[in-house]
């Protein structure tokens, strides 16, 4: 088992009077080699669930383990690290660096490891083909459009070779088109061995043959014990 | 190494980004730094020619001081002096200010009594007969005379007198000898009406410089009513008259130091959203806090460096190429007689280190701490500002 | 990496150009000609400020008086606010003697 949580619980702004439980006691568990999608209405806390469990952001209550290990509580540099090794995360923000050319942030990742700037532009460019951004390498990336930034923030995500790909609804500004490439690219991953775990409210990659299992969530709970 | 020069690359790439801003926080942190810089250049230069020139001053001066103030010296005192031992000669000097109301300035008076000398740093003679002068080149310069023309004083009766120009000191030696006016001692006696019994003070000439401090100590003895000043005494004077509390250079070390402090508090402050955001991603794609705080440094060092090399690299060619004309204003006040300063580039490494330390640690910090701080949040939460 | 380069090059040379500039000045020299005119003349200060005695002969002038030569000094000089108190070492103090009248 790759990922588990326990009784995983967010509450934003505790205390106060806007105080928000985005997420409520979410158990789950997710395998080596599992793709899984992500479903649930907006605002139901798929993306607070995805961040916790890429250890952007730490639990108010519960556990998340990884390979084993509990990590909620581990210090900063631990986490670092993880996110660093194990994890490609597509933010449904994309968090670019603004003014800083399609190159240039993808390699972000890989620059404070041991690869020479050479090694590391020609693993960015041959990503940039596989998402067919190889002409854009050099603009920057506030003058692209919403779909290239998001491809860039895909192969931000992908630059590393992660071992767990989280994308929170990647293809919210993708055309058919470009769906089926990137269904086509994660399929290859998974092949490969990595995990995935999908955030999306696009019916093209729930019904996917790619993905084996759909968690949904609804106002922070996960849906199926909600059933009656 | 190699990792570190990546980081580099990044932090400059950065600050390239943001060029405008960046390029103006260089100038106005080198302008501040060429104006502390030129302030420990001047005084450094000033001190150490005075140091090194005034080591040649007399060993000791004796004056008389009367109702608490600098009097006219017996000349009996001088054969008192030379008797006691160690004390190689005293010779009773002449000298005096002259206030030229036209030109609004002093003139130092001085009496010259072995006439024969040879001085390398003059042209011309000194004064031999009693209607002749040596002068200093800020005089010559002031009323635009040459040697062979006169200048003409009034005297202590009131009456003109006229003294032929026999020789001009150097611009070289302006330092010491800018607005001396030299005359043959018996004829500064008759221009100032001096009693031929008195002197203005004894210099003292000393054969051990060690016994300086015991044989000031009885001249006093001997004579109460004197102030024995020893060279060290003078140049510790110049020491003290040239450093870091002196009063304007104090003030305007202060104000480079405040205009500093408020940019330091303003980059401590104003870390921007965008730069919180900025770490936010970094730490989100698997940045260690390190790695943050390495571009953090890089950026805060480049800048601050930059701007010290270029802050004292300017000061220099103010101070020792230009004169420090931006200086010179403040020094002078109202002064009509201000020396050129041809200074000789003597600086204290120890005082530029101080000087980088203070620039370059502070600036470092200021950026370091709130990019710290927002480095250990959580990336969620600062890419959301 | 050429910006990384080229930083580090220009901060080279800037480092170097500072170091050459401070060492002219440590070199030996020409001030003999000026020690022998202080010698000659007995010469104690800096022809600096020439507005009052204590300002043109600092070394020379009462520890204590300010505006005590120079026709028409009303203010006190710019240059005067640079010459700090001579440090105490050769002032007399008086002495308190403490008792019953
Ligand atoms: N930083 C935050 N501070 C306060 N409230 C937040 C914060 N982030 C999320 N929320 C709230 O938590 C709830 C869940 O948000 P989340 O982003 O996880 O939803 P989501 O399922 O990803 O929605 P969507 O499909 O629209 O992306 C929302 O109601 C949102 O308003
Ligand atoms: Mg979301």
């Amino acid at each position: 088992m790759l990922l588990k949580t326990e009784h995983l619980s967010k509450i934003y702004n505790r205390g106060r009077p806007d105080e928000l439980t985005a997420l409520n006691a979410v158990s789950l568990e997710v395998h080596t080699g599992e793709a899984i999608a992500l479903c649930g209405p907006s605002g139901s806390g798929k993306t607070t669930l995805l961040s916790l469990l890429a250890c952007m952001s730490r639990p108010t209550s519960g556990q998340v383990w990884f390979d084993g290990k509990s990590i909620s509580r581990l210090p900063e540099r631990f986490l670092a690290a993880l996110r660093r090794d194990h994890f490609g995360y597509i933010f449904q923000q994309f968090n670019l660096i603004r003014d800083l050319s399609v190159i240039d942030n993808i390699s972000i990742p890989l620059l404070p490891g041991t690869l020479s700037p050479q090694q590391i532009r020609k693993r960015g460019m041959s990503v940039l083909e596989q998402l067919d951004l190889a002409d854009k390498a050099k603009q920057k990336a506030c003058q692209l459009s919403g779909g290239e930034q998001q491809r860039v923030a895909i192969a931000r995500a992908l630059i590393g070779n992660p071992q767990v790909i989280i994308a929170d609804e990647p293809t919210a500004h993708l055309d058919h088109s470009l769906t089926n490439d990137l269904l086509n690219i994660l399929s290859a991953l998974h092949a490969g061995g990595a995990t995935l775990l999908i955030a999306t409210h696009d019916p093209a990659i729930y019904h996917h043959p790619l993905i084996q299992r759909t968690i949904t969530l609804h106002n922070g709970s996960l849906a199926d014990l909600l059933a009656p | 190494m190699n990792r570190q020069l990546k980081l580099l690359e990044y932090a400059l790439a950065g600050l390239t980004r943001r060029k405008g801003k960046n390029v103006a926080l260089l100038l106005v942190y080198a302008f501040t730094i060429a104006a502390l810089g030129s302030v420990l250049f001047l005084t450094d230069a000033l001190r150490s020619e005075a140091r090194q020139t005034l080591d040649h001053a007399p060993e000791m001066v004796v004056q008389r001081i009367s109702a608490g103030r600098h009097e006219l010296i017996p000349r009996s005192y001088a054969t008192t002096i030379a008797q006691l031992p160690g004390v190689r000669q005293a010779t009773p000097r002449v000298w005096g200010y002259y206030y030229d109301a036209l030109v609004r300035a002093n003139f130092t008076l001085m009496g010259v009594t072995e006439p024969e000398t040879q001085i390398k740093d003059l042209q011309g003679q000194l004064p031999a007969a009693d209607n002749e002068c040596a002068v200093g080149i800020g005089i010559a310069d002031i009323f635009g005379a040459t040697i062979g023309d006169s200048l003409v004083l009034v005297d202590a009766h009131g009456k003109n007198r006229v003294f032929a120009i026999s020789g001009i000191f150097s611009a070289h030696s302006a330092l010491l000898t800018h607005d001396l006016i030299l005359m043959p001692e018996p004829a500064l006696r008759a221009f100032f009406n001096l009693d031929p019994t008195v002197a203005t003070d004894i210099a003292v000439s000393i054969a051990n410089p060690r016994e300086i401090t015991t044989l000031a100590k009885k001249v006093r003895y001997h004579l109460p009513d004197t102030r024995p000043i020893s060279r060290s005494e003078i140049l510790h004077t110049y020491d003290s008259i040239f450093n870091w509390r002196s009063g304007m250079m104090f003030a305007v070390s202060v104000a480079a130091l405040i205009a500093f402090c408020i940019l330091a508090w303003d980059k401590a402050t104003g870390i921007s959203a965008d730069e919180k955001r900025e770490i936010g991603i970094l730490k989100a794609v698997g940045w260690n806090t390190g790695d943050v705080m390495a571009i953090k440094f890089w950026e805060g060092l480049i800048l601050s460096l930059s701007a010290f090399l270029i802050g004292t690299i300017a000061a220099w060619l103010h101070v020792f190429v230009l004169g420090a004309p931006a200086l010179t204003p403040i020094l002078k006040g109202w002064s009509v007689l201000f020396p050129p300063f041809s200074l000789q580039p003597v600086t204290d490494p120890y005082q530029i280190l101080v000087l980088a330390f203070l620039t370059i640690a502070p600036y470092l910090a200021c950026t370091l701490i709130p990019a710290w701080k927002t480095a250990v949040t959580a990336p969620e939460q600062a890419m959301r500002s | 990496m050429w910006r990384a380069r080229l930083y580090l090059t220009a901060t080279l040379c800037g480092i170097l150009t500072l170091t050459a500039l401070l060492m002219t000045g440590q070199q030996p020299n020409d001030s003999a000609d000026k020690q022998q005119l202080v010698a000659a003349f007995g010469l104690t200060d800096l022809a600096l400020f020439s507005e009052a005695r204590y300002t043109r002969h600092p070394s020379q002038a009462d520890l204590f008086t300010a505006f005590q030569d120079s026709p028409g000094a009303i203010d006190h000089f710019p240059s005067g606010s640079l010459v700090v108190p001579i440090p105490g070492s050769r002032t007399r103090s008086i002495t308190v003697l403490k008792g019953e009248r």
